[in-house]
């Protein structure tokens, strides 16, 4: 179990305790050989009694062990076929596109690696048609044929959009050429799925684990995590009702954000990660919720009751949304960036902002993980539904102002709405 | 030789019938979809697991060597 690299780069480079997060760090191929070195091929099934160490379960869901599922595919006695599944379907769950969006290099990596595992010399990278994401898949590859990074040949396929097409044996049978729809499985997968031959169908975020687990060994894999549930996970944070959602171990395990919601309180990371050197910068970083301990000053430039982020020392959430800079001065027209950004398609030349590249201190600092413990849901809600409506705020209405600076708690809910009646559902950008 | 029943649940049209002929082995949920027992089929029994194989009008079942 020695290490053959050790991840000394990839977690001096990572900020937090435990070398979180330990899949989302932005790369191209020269950062992910600079960081990583080639994939550590060690022969047929090497690879299992490893990932059997270090107890990876299967990240697409279900949670079965790894190493069970590569034995059986491995000891099926033919030549097989790995499977990379990036088609999560869930409609709210976008862990996997992102994860392919930041570091195809770790997915393509574990996809030659368990293909090494079972013997197989075909591999398909099964995912959903997103825009710019087969492009950049493809190019990935690309540069790892020039590179002559690969043993297996990998096959781009594409999923159809829809709910259940990533279930096993609807991948198996979308490459077989049929629909993609689900089947009896009897035979089993393993024993029978692409093409007749034993099929070892993995979530991407499990290959891209077991690319680390390749190089870091299994006790490098077990210093995240429980002792039942080993490892970091990636999980999808939305808030689709002015709720936000807790993973279910916020301690133990790193919750990565998601790219699909704008008002994501974790967005900051994806934004971070994406504007490193390599990918195309998508989504300016903004920070626009009120963090505990964030280091940024409100911004003065921009006033109503928007804050991007409370100042250090602030009293209370309420009070860091309240309008105290009322009215405002921008036109009404002067869409925040942050609302337009994140609907642009990836790799769309919106520029990154300068000096919130990879690793900026102010970046992680609120945003990784989930380190608002101390600030419950309850706390963004506040701050959500007092400034989620910054520009249809009258200014003429003086008597706010007043409001706002004798009585900050009763602001939170006065300052949307113009006319005073119910207080303003939270339009505008932040939905 | 275990044998045991397994259910396709994708053929399945809860027509309840493998329930009739197999009470021992298949109980039904209250959507009438077969809960079958996981327990393997005993000699006296095989005949009527067969039954309710054959008859079953959707033909989603199926009697499998146990692993």
């Amino acid at each position: 179990m020695t290490a053959t690299h050790a991840l000394p780069r990839h977690d001096r480079r990572a900020t937090g305790p435990g070398g979180l997060p330990r899949l989302l760090q932005a790369m191209d191929l020269d950062a992910h050989l600079d960081a990583y070195g080639p994939p550590p091929y060690r022969g047929a099934r090497q690879l299992i009694e490893v990932v059997a160490a270090a107890g990876l379960t299967g990240r697409g869901g279900a949670g079965f062990p790894a190493a069970r599922k590569l034995t059986a595919v491995a000891e099926a006695g033919r030549r097989a076929v790995v499977v990379g599944n990036g088609a999560e379907s869930e409609p709210t769950s976008c862990k996997d596109k992102q994860l392919l969006w930041i570091a195809p290099h770790l997915v393509l990596d574990g996809l030659q690696l368990a293909a090494e595992a079972v013997g197989a010399t075909r591999a398909y990278l099964y995912v959903h048609p997103h825009p710019g994401l087969h492009q950049q898949l493809g190019s990935a590859l690309a540069a790892r044929a020039a590179a002559g990074l690969d043993r297996a040949e990998v096959q781009l396929m594409s999923a159809p959009p829809r709910f259940l097409a990533g279930e096993e044996s609807a991948v198996v049978s979308r490459i077989n050429g049929g629909p993609a729809l689900p089947r009896f499985k009897v035979p089993p997968t393993f024993q029978r799925g692409v093409a007749g031959a034993p099929t070892l169908v993995h979530n991407v975020e499990t290959l891209a684990h077991l690319a680390q687990i390749a190089r870091g060994g299994a006790s490098w894999f077990r210093a995240a995590g429980t002792a039942e549930e080993p490892g970091s996970m990636l999980a999808t944070c939305r808030r689709a009702d002015g709720t936000s959602r807790s993973p279910r171990r916020p301690s133990a395990r790193h919750s990565a954000s998601c790219c699909g919601s704008p008002s994501c309180p974790a967005r900051r990371s994806w934004s971070a990660a994406t504007t490193a050197p390599g990918l195309p910068a998508r989504t300016p970083l903004r920070c626009r919720w009120p963090t505990p301990g964030c280091a940024r000053p409100a911004r003065q430039s921009a006033p109503g009751c928007w804050p991007r982020c409370r100042p250090a020392g602030a009293a209370s959430p309420k009070r860091s949304g309240s309008c105290a800079t009322w009215p405002p001065s921008r036109p009404a027209n002067a869409a925040p960036a942050s609302a337009a950004s994140p609907a642009s398609p990836p790799g769309s030349p919106s520029s990154p902002r300068p000096g919130r590249a990879l690793g900026s201190a102010p970046t992680w600092s609120g945003g990784r993980g989930w380190p608002n413990a101390a600030a419950p849901a309850t706390t963004r809600t506040a701050a959500s539904a007092s400034c989620a409506a910054p520009l249809p705020c009258s200014p003429a209405s003086s008597p706010r102002t007043r409001t706002a600076s004798a009585r900050p708690q009763a602001t939170a809910r006065s300052c949307p709405s113009p006319s005073a009646s119910p207080p303003a559902k939270p339009t505008g950008p932040d939905r | 030789m275990n044998q045991q029943l397994r259910v396709n649940p994708i053929a399945c049209t809860s027509h309840g019938l493998c329930a009739e002929l197999l009470p021992e082995r298949v109980s039904l949920d209250e959507w009438d979809y077969p809960i079958i027992s996981s327990e393997p089929i005993p000699p006296g029994l095989r005949k009527a697991a067969r039954r309710a194989v054959t008859d079953c009008p959707a033909l989603a079942l199926l009697l499998t060597e146990r692993r």
